[in-house]
């Protein structure tokens, strides 16, 4: 790996040599206009080069020069330091080479125009379709690196994503949006923008509306052999699906043509009018997928439609600025959020379904998280002049969650146990939090804060962060970090309790601490970066599956009943994470209007995993190597915009990896996923403003790094090696826009 | 304008109001826990003018035959009888006539909760494991009296 961040860090400065020669003032110019700005970071308005993290705004223009679809796509192919892994159950997030398997996106906070959207339940939030922001609508993407939990308290320990919509400007008149992948999605969307004038105040109105449905692909799984049941002595049964295309008992797999698919309605409204802000936000999600995973969809047959997952959220968030003095700034939120969840897998298998008289099960677990809250923040400019800024806030919300679980007989829905798995609990979480930003002189900027969060279910967490950058020569920063952030464990994790589960006790919130350093050089149009990062993770939650004693002592206690199950599990804090590594990052362009753009970024990071009862080993599903490439043209006129962008993953080991017993660790070869987009104005149309898209997309690798089927484990059955999940490996979108009214869409 | 601001805002609140409406149920269901086992048939008159009849179902006739010649599960039952969980559950099992119900599925399911009754908490522990035996060794040896429609499963 040595050899690869060598050579990765000199390719840029090659280009640099080249390109750099022929800058000019134009280049000075645009690099200074390009220059992002972010507000994540320290809730309000900087440059990234200032900004007290590592961080990378992905545009709308990139967008549409890459065919970007959605965030997942958007952080894997443009990004720094951020990847995900994709399960077709869902993504996996990571950040510089910490990837938590199946941890429903929980440990990077998402926000959208600065609404947190982690939802306690869960503590998850989504980054694919589920995401339920139309791409169109979002102006940009600050992406994060590292513990931000100083201004945004929980989850934020990974990072945090902000995703930005449109203004009115930007999104005036009216737009249609018609795309499809050929032969397994569709998607239509309506956005639009208005600006006007109300109560004598300028006001403005963006919405955006979508629906996205996918079928497919067919994959084809399995065999793999059941072998004997060990209930009714008979071949094992994974599938009441008898048609031709789901393998006989006692073998599992066959071609899964009707159990993949997802349907996702939103809608997105913001409204501005003088110093008030609102933002409402709906989202359902529904999706089947094919397969059992003992992560991510335990028991359901084989290629089952019936048999999916339903997320819908509702929100509103409302702020109010007001200018109190030439020193003073308040800032008021009021938001209001609604998550709803259900899962229902049916299960066939006669040892997951041990009622007398009853083929099949059918499990249902509803949940349910609402909260209202509000945030107060004050900013006091001391000097007036931003060089001396104190931000103090305090946020408090209310939640309500509620979740149960019920074991159904699939064929008339008569319940076959009493409910189990309730949870019904009302808690209170506050947060307050300082930060004071110090520019002393024109090249240093200092910037210091801490948070402290409480909650019913845990006492106090401090999370301090300490940065400074300075500018060193021309257009080189240097810039050092430290930071801590935290996770409460989600409502599913210290309370939920099934015939599997036991509850957990004494969870404790997770941490993590890192430092960084990293040094920034602007040459005109282009800019550089290279980082270093150590980070240290500890008390981290995760499923552990009791030992044999520790099975028997609960039993006893009564806590479990080991004649109808085994593989007992319970949320406990148990690993800690030691990560290192380093960032590289590139882009630039050439040109009077900047028609040729390029970007790279790479990252090589070492995490390792340990804990009291195994020996230190990698993370599975983080890769150790990962990065983004890019190249796009803008010919001239009304002729298209060219554009190539590629991924890579390097290899991965699977979730069951290391807990599977097979005889091959199972891994993900290195995944390399090139795109090729083709976008512009459709000339010389009937209908004038229309305009197209068209990618193609590849992926060399076949497999993701997930253990698919009943074979989750080697076993006396099934003694051969792990099947993965498969890869979507070629994907055609063509899409349609149609811009009409007073403009386009930027 | 204000036309479209409204149809704007009435497509957002059914959105909205989509998401919100269908509420989820999260009334727990609750299933009463399964009648009491009928009470045993009356014993059987043992005196010296009692009809010489095996009224012994054909399983536990089968079951308590010697294993040799066999067929027979003999060996098996005696190891149980003489541990005391897996004695008091196989009676319990006897009693419920969960020997009767044809096939091994519903054998589990109507034998677990005597195994429950009898102290026995884990599959591993030697009560469990005797009892095991006896169902496995009658799963094989006795299978025609026992699992008459084992491939109904």
């Amino acid at each position: 790996m040595r050899r690869v961040l060598y050579a990765a860090a000199f390719v840029p400065a090659l280009v640099f040599a080249q390109t750099t020669a022929r800058a000019d003032d134009t280049a000075d110019l645009r690099g200074l206009l390009n220059e992002p700005v972010v507000t994540t970071a320290s809730k309000s308005a900087e440059t990234a080069t200032l900004a007290p993290a590592t961080s990378t705004t992905l545009t709308a223009e990139d967008f549409r020069r890459y065919g970007i679809h959605s965030l997942d796509e958007a952080i894997d192919f443009l990004s720094l330091g951020m990847v995900t892994s994709n399960s077709l159950k869902g993504v996996d997030i990571g950040s510089r080479g910490v990837t938590i398997t199946a941890d429903s996106g929980d440990h990077v906070l998402l926000l959208i125009n600065g609404h947190p959207v982690n939802e306690p339940l869960f503590g998850g939030a989504r980054f694919d379709r589920g995401a339920g922001v139309p791409i169109e609508m979002i102006d940009h993407i600050e992406v994060i690196l590292g513990p931000g939990s100083v201004l945004y308290g929980s989850n934020a320990m990974l990072g945090v994503i902000n995703v930005i919509t449109k203004r009115a400007k930007d999104l005036t008149g009216g737009h249609v949006v018609l795309e499809s992948e050929i032969g397994k999605s569709y998607r239509a969307a309506a956005l639009g923008g208005l600006e006007f004038s109300l109560f004598k105040r300028p006001s403005e109105l963006t919405f955006g509306f979508e629906f996205y449905t996918q079928s497919g692909p067919t994959f084809s799984f399995g065999p793999q052999d059941g072998g004997i049941d060990s209930v009714t002595g008979q071949p094992s049964v994974y599938t009441r699906d008898r048609s031709s295309d789901v393998l006989p008992a006692p073998f599992w797999g066959g071609r899964a043509t009707r159990g993949y698919y997802s349907q996702a309605p939103s809608g997105l409204l913001h409204f501005v009018s003088g110093n008030l802000e609102v933002t409402v936000k709906a989202t359902a999600f529904k999706q089947s997928i094919p397969y059992r995973a003992r992560y991510t969809a335990a028991v359901p047959d084989f290629n089952d439609p019936d048999s999916y997952t339903v997320h819908r959220s509702v929100w509103f968030d409302a702020r109010y600025h007001a200018t109190l003095s030439p020193i003073a700034e308040l800032t008021t939120r009021l938001y209001g959020d609604s998550f709803d969840y259900q899962d229902i897998q049916n299960t066939t298998s006669a040892s997951g379904c041990l009622y007398e008289n009853v083929t099949t099960c059918r499990y249902e677990v509803v949940g349910a998280s609402r909260w209202a809250g509000l945030e107060v923040q004050a900013s006091l400019d001391w000097l007036k002049d931003a060089s001396f800024v104190t931000l103090i806030g305090v946020d408090g919300r209310l939640r309500s969650i509620k979740s149960k679980s019920d074991a159904l007989d699939y064929g008339d829905r008569r319940p076959l146990l009493s409910s189990f798995g309730i949870i019904d609990r009302n808690d209170k979480v506050l947060g307050a939090y300082v930060q004071q930003t110090w520019l002393p002189t024109s090249w240093l900027s200092l910037n210091g804060g801490a948070r402290i969060d409480q909650e019913d279910r845990f006492s106090g967490v401090i999370s301090p962060r300490f940065a400074a950058s300075a500018k060193v020569w021309q257009g080189g920063t240097l810039k050092g970090v430290y930071a801590e952030a935290f996770r409460s464990p989600s409502w599913v994790e210290t309370t939920f309790a099934n015939p599997l589960t036991i509850v957990a006790h004494d969870l404790r919130p997770e941490r993590v601490r890192s430092v960084e350093g990293s040094i920034e050089q602007r040459f005109g149009a282009h800019r550089l970066l290279m980082g270093m990062f150590r980070s240290w993770w500890s008390d981290l939650v995760e499923l552990h599956v009791l030992t044999q004693q520790e099975q028997e002592e609960a039993a006893r206690r009564g806590e479990i009943d080991l004649l109808r199950a085994y593989g007992i599990i319970q949320f406990r804090n148990v690993s800690s994470v030691d990560n290192y590594g380093m960032n590289f990052g590139y882009e630039g362009s050439v040109g009077d209007t900047g028609q040729l753009r390029f970007g790279a970024n790479l990252t090589g990071a070492i995490a390792r995993r340990s804990d009291p009862q195994s020996p230190s080993q990698r993370l599975t599903v983080a890769p150790q190597t990962f990065g983004n490439a890019r190249v796009s043209y803008d010919l001239p006129g009304e002729l298209p915009t060219l554009g190539v962008a590629a991924h890579y993953l390097g290899a991965r080991p699977a979730d069951r990896a290391f807990d599977g017993n097979f005889p091959v660790a199972p891994y993900a070869r290195a995944q390399l996923e090139i795109r090729g987009t083709v976008s512009g104005p459709i000339p010389h149309s009937l209908l004038p403003g229309l305009s197209y898209r068209l990618s193609a997309n590849y992926a060399a690798a076949t497999r993701a790094p997930y253990v698919v089927g009943p074979a989750q484990y080697a076993s006396t059955t099934y003694t051969g090696n792990a099947e993965l999940a498969p890869v979507d490996r070629f994907r055609v979108t063509v899409g349609l826009q149609w811009d009409f009214g007073a403009g386009g869409s930027r | 304008m204000r036309l479209r601001m409204a149809l704007i805002l009435a497509m957002s609140t059914a959105i909205a109001g989509a998401s919100a409406a269908a509420c989820l149920d999260f009334a727990p269901n609750y299933v009463a826990p399964p009648d009491a086992a009928p009470p045993p048939p009356p014993p059987m008159d043992a005196g010296p003018d009692a009809p010489d009849v095996d009224n012994r179902p054909s399983c536990q006739q089968c079951i308590e035959t010697p294993d040799t010649p066999g067929p027979g599960c003999h060996d098996e039952l005696a190891a149980c009888l003489v541990d005391p969980l897996c004695k008091s559950a196989y009676e319990c099992i006897l009693e419920n006539g969960c020997l009767t119900k044809g096939t091994r599925q519903k054998v589990i399911i109507c034998g677990l909760p005597c195994a429950e009754d009898a102290g026995i908490i884990t599959q591993t522990e030697p009560a469990a494991v005797e009892i095991l035996n006896v169902a496995s060794c009658a799963s094989k040896a006795c299978q025609t009296s026992c699992l008459p429609d084992a491939g109904a499963d």
